[in-house]
C-alpha cells in the first residue's frame, strides 16, 4: 500500500462564540470539527459526507489553511503543515487547491476569464508573460473551453462553463490534491455529468487526488474510492466507498444512505428515520454525539465516546459495532 | 390512517370534490413570451404546454434550467413577471380560465385555493416576523379567523406538518429553525386555507438528503389527506420517482414527453428524456464508468429552430427534424411524445 497523500490526525476546530446579546456564558464554543482523522489516498478520491452543519466545509477550510486549526495535525506527503508559514506554506498551497459550489462568487465579474486563470500563475512568479498566456490557453482546452474564452467575462458563460473555468484555475499550478466542495450542486443533471466526467479525466491525466464534499450520495458513490461520514463535527464511519455503501456499519450511515431517493418509482428501500432534532454543536451530547437520535442508544452511549472499531467493512465509531473476527 | 394522517385530517375539512373523471386543472397549449432582461429580445419561454391534473394526483415537471418550468408554474399562480406576455392557451381551474381573471380575482385565489412552495423557504418567510404571525396572515385574510379559532388552527397546521412543540414554535423567528423545518413551515402556510392545487417549485433542492426525504413524505401525506392536486417542479428524477403519478418533460419551452411515471422511466420515447435518465449517476454503476452527457446547449429562446428544438443536439436526428416541429403523438396509456421517430422501435 502506498503512503497516503494527506493524513489528517485528530483535527479540531472550535469557534469561540462572540459575547453580547446572545452570550451563553464564558468559554462557550462551536465544536465545528472534533477529533477528525482520515487519509486521502494518493490518486484516489475521498468523499466527505454528512448533513449540513456537520463540519465538512470547516474541515476543507482547515486543509486549505484558510482557517487555523485549534488542534491536531495535517500531514501532506509526510510533512506536517498545520502551522507551516512562509515558503513552506506557499509550497503547500500550490499543491492543495479548491473548487467550490458557486464559481460565480469566486470569479470577479469585471475580470476577463483569462486573467482570472492567470492570477495564480502570475502570483507564483515563475513564468514569463508569453508562457502564462500559453498555459492559460492550454488550461482552457484541457477543461473543454475554446481558447478565445480567455477574453470574455464570467456572465458570458453558463453555470457549467463557469465551473470549467474554476477547475482550470484550480489545476493551473499543477496541484496534487484538489478539494471539491459541492462542485456540481448548482448544475443540471446533464451538465453535472459533463463536469464529473471532466474531473475523472483530469484525475487520470494528472494523477490528481480529490477530496469531494457533496450531499448527493449517488455522486459520491460514483466518484469516490473512499468515504468519511461526519456527524456533528465527528467522524462516525470511514472506509472504502463500495463497502460502506453496500453495508454501512454505523446507525447514522445506515440512516443517511436509506434517505437516498432511487431513480425509479418501483425501488423503495426501507427508510430509517432519525429521532428528534439535530443537537447544537455548541452543546454536543455527551458520549456518542449521535445517541440522541440513534434508534439503538443505550446507557453506555451517554457515558463514553465510542472508539473507532475496525468492523472488517469499515471503521465505525459505535459502541455496538461488531469488530472484525481476527483471522 | 397513521397518527400523523389523522392529525392532519382533523385540521381541515375537505373541499367538495368535483366529479373524479374531471381534472381539476387543465392547461391547454399555454404560450408565454418574456422580454429578455436587457429588453432587447423576445424570448419564447413556454411554447404550447398542455396537461390535465386531477385531485389527489401529482404531476412532475422536469427539464434543464431555463426550459420554462418555473414560468409555467408562475402562470398558473397568476404571478408572471411584468415582462411576460401570455401569447396563447388556457389554464382551466375548477372550470374557469385563470388567464382571464383579473389581478384582484387571482389575489383571492392565491394562498387560498392555489398555493405555491418555492425552493428557498426564505422567499415565503419574513425574517422579522414570528412563525405564528406568518401563519396567521392567510388565515386572517382568506378565512377571517381570529382569537382562539386562529390560534387553534395555527397549532394544528404546525402539527399537520410534523413540527414538534408547535406552541413554542409559533413564537419563534425563522433564524431559530433549520432549513428542513422552515420548509415545513412554508408547507403549513401553503395548506393553511385548504387549497385544491399546490405547486412546489424545486421544494427540496436546498435540503439535505434526510430533510429532503422527510419533506417529500410530508408532501405525499398532505396530497393524500387533502386530495390535493400537486405539481412538483424539479430537475431531480429521484424526486419524480418518489412522488409523481405523471411526468412532463420540458425542453426549450415545449413538452417533449408526458406520461405515467413508470412509462417515462421504463420506456422513455424521446431522445432527450432518454439522455437525461442516462446522465444520472447510479449507485450500482461502476466507478470507472463514464456518465452519459448531452453535447451542446439548449437553443436561444429568441430564435428557436424551425423544426424540433432538440434536433441540434439529438443523436437520432433526421433531415425532417430540422424542417418541421414534431407534434405530440399518442404512444398509448396516456403517454405522449413529440419526436418524429418516437413510433420507431
Ligand atoms: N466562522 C464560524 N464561526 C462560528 N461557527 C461556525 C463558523 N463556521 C462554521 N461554523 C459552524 O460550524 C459548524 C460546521 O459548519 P460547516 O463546516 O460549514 O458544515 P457543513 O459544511 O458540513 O455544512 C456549523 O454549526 C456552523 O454553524
Ligand atoms: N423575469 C424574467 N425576465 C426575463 N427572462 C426571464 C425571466 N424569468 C425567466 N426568464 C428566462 O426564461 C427562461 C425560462 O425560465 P424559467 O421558467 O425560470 O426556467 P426553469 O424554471 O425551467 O429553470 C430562461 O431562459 C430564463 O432566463
Ligand atoms: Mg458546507
Ligand atoms: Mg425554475
Amino acid at each position: 500500500m502506498t503512503a497516503p497523500l494527506l493524513d489528517v490526525v485528530r483535527l479540531k476546530k472550535h469557534y469561540p462564540l462572540p459575547g453580547g446579546m446572545f452570550r451563553r456564558g464564558p468559554g462557550s464554543v462551536v465544536h465545528a470539527v472534533e477529533d477528525v482523522s482520515f487519509q486521502v489516498p494518493s490518486g484516489g478520491t475521498l468523499g466527505l459526507i454528512g448533513e449540513s452543519g456537520c463540519g465538512k466545509s470547516t474541515t476543507a477550510k482547515l486543509l486549505l489553511r484558510l482557517e487555523d486549526v485549534s488542534d491536531g495535525a495535517i500531514r501532506f506527503d509526510g510533512t506536517e503543515v498545520q502551522r507551516a508559514t512562509g515558503p513552506q506554506l506557499r509550497a503547500y498551497r500550490r499543491n492543495v487547491q479548491a473548487v467550490f459550489q458557486d464559481p460565480y462568487s469566486s470569479l470577479s465579474p469585471r475580470r476577463r476569464i483569462g486573467d482570472a486563470i492567470a492570477e495564480p500563475l502570475i502570483a507564483a512568479g515563475e513564468l514569463t508573460k508569453e508562457q502564462i498566456s500559453e498555459r492559460v490557453a492550454e488550461l482552457l482546452r484541457v477543461v473543454g473551453l475554446r481558447e478565445d474564452a480567455a477574453n470574455l467575462y464570467p456572465h458570458e458563460f453558463s453555470g457549467g462553463q463557469r465551473q470549467r473555468i474554476a477547475i482550470a484555475r484550480g489545476i493551473a499550478l499543477r496541484p496534487r490534491l484538489v478539494i471539491l466542495d459541492e462542485p456540481v450542486s448548482a448544475l443540471d443533471v446533464s451538465i453535472r455529468a459533463q463536469i464529473l466526467n471532466l474531473l475523472q479525466d483530469l484525475q487520470e491525466r494528472y494523477g490528481l487526488s480529490y477530496l469531494l464534499i457533496s450531499h448527493d450520495l449517488d455522486i459520491v458513490s460514483h466518484m469516490c474510492t473512499d468515504v468519511v461520514v461526519m456527524y456533528l463535527g465527528r467522524v462516525v464511519e470511514a472506509g472504502s466507498m463500495k463497502a460502506v455503501r453496500r453495508s454501512p456499519q454505523h446507525p447514522y450511515t445506515k440512516a443517511l444512505f436509506s434517505s437516498v431517493l432511487p431513480a425509479h418509482p418501483d425501488r423503495r428501500p426501507e427508510r430509517i428515520k432519525l429521532l428528534g432534532p439535530l443537537p447544537s454543536p455548541i452543546n454536543p451530547p455527551s458520549g456518542c454525539v449521535f445517541r440522541t437520535r440513534c434508534p439503538h442508544a443505550q446507557a453506555i452511549c451517554a457515558e463514553q465516546v465510542p472508539a473507532s472499531v475496525d468492523t472488517g467493512v469499515s471503521r465505525a465509531a459505535c459502541h455496538f459495532a461488531t469488530p472484525a473476527a481476527v483471522s | 390512517m397513521s397518527k400523523a394522517d389523522a392529525m392532519a385530517a382533523k385540521v381541515l375539512p375537505l373541499m367538495p370534490e368535483p366529479t373524479p373523471s374531471e381534472p381539476l386543472v387543465e392547461v391547454r397549449d399555454l404560450r408565454i413570451q418574456l422580454r429578455s432582461r436587457d429588453g432587447a429580445r423576445l424570448l419564447n419561454v413556454v411554447n404550447g404546454v398542455s396537461f390535465p391534473l386531477h385531485r389527489g394526483r401529482t404531476l412532475g415537471i422536469v427539464g434543464e434550467s431555463g426550459c420554462g418550468k418555473s414560468t409555467t408554474a408562475l402562470a398558473l399562480m397568476g404571478l408572471l413577471p411584468g415582462s411576460a406576455r401570455v401569447a396563447g392557451g388556457q389554464v382551466q381551474f375548477a372550470g374557469e380560465n385563470l388567464l382571464a381573471k383579473s389581478e384582484k380575482e387571482m389575489r383571492e385565489l392565491r394562498g387560498a385555493k392555489i398555493s405555491m412552495i418555492f425552493q428557498d423557504p426564505m422567499v415565503a418567510l419574513d425574517p422579522l416576523f414570528t412563525i405564528g404571525d406568518q401563519l396567521a396572515e392567510p388565515l386572517e385574510r382568506h378565512l377571517k379567523l381570529s382569537g382562539a379559532a386562529l390560534r387553534e388552527r395555527q397549532v394544528s397546521l404546525l402539527q399537520a406538518v410534523s413540527i414538534p412543540s408547535p406552541e413554542t414554535r409559533l413564537g419563534q423567528y425563522p433564524h431559530q429553525m433549520s432549513g428542513g423545518m422552515l420548509q415545513r413551515v412554508v408547507g403549513a402556510i401553503a395548506i393553511a386555507c385548504n387549497p385544491a392545487l399546490l405547486i412546489a417549485d424545486e421544494p427540496t433542492t436546498a435540503l439535505d438528503p434526510t430533510a429532503q426525504a422527510q419533506f417529500l413524505d410530508l408532501l405525499a401525506r398532505l396530497r393524500d389527506t387533502y386530495q390535493l392536486a400537486l405539481i412538483v417542479v424539479t430537475h431531480d428524477f429521484g424526486v419524480t420517482a418518489r412522488l409523481c403519478d405523471d411526468v412532463l418533460v420540458m425542453y426549450a419551452g415545449s413538452v417533449v414527453e408526458r406520461g405515467p411515471v413508470r412509462e417515462i422511466f421504463d420506456h422513455p420515447r424521446h431522445p432527450y428524456t432518454q439522455a437525461l435518465l442516462a446522465a444520472i449517476p447510479q449507485a450500482q454503476e461502476d466507478r470507472q464508468g463514464r456518465l452519459r452527457t448531452i453535447e451542446g446547449q439548449p437553443p436561444d429562446l429568441a430564435r428557436l429552430p424551425q423544426g424540433c428544438a432538440f434536433a441540434p443536439r439529438c443523436p437520432n436526428v433526421r433531415p425532417k427534424c430540422h424542417e418541421l416541429p414534431p407534434p405530440l403523438r399518442e404512444m398509448g396509456d396516456g403517454h405522449v411524445a413529440s419526436c418524429w421517430r418516437a413510433g420507431e422501435v
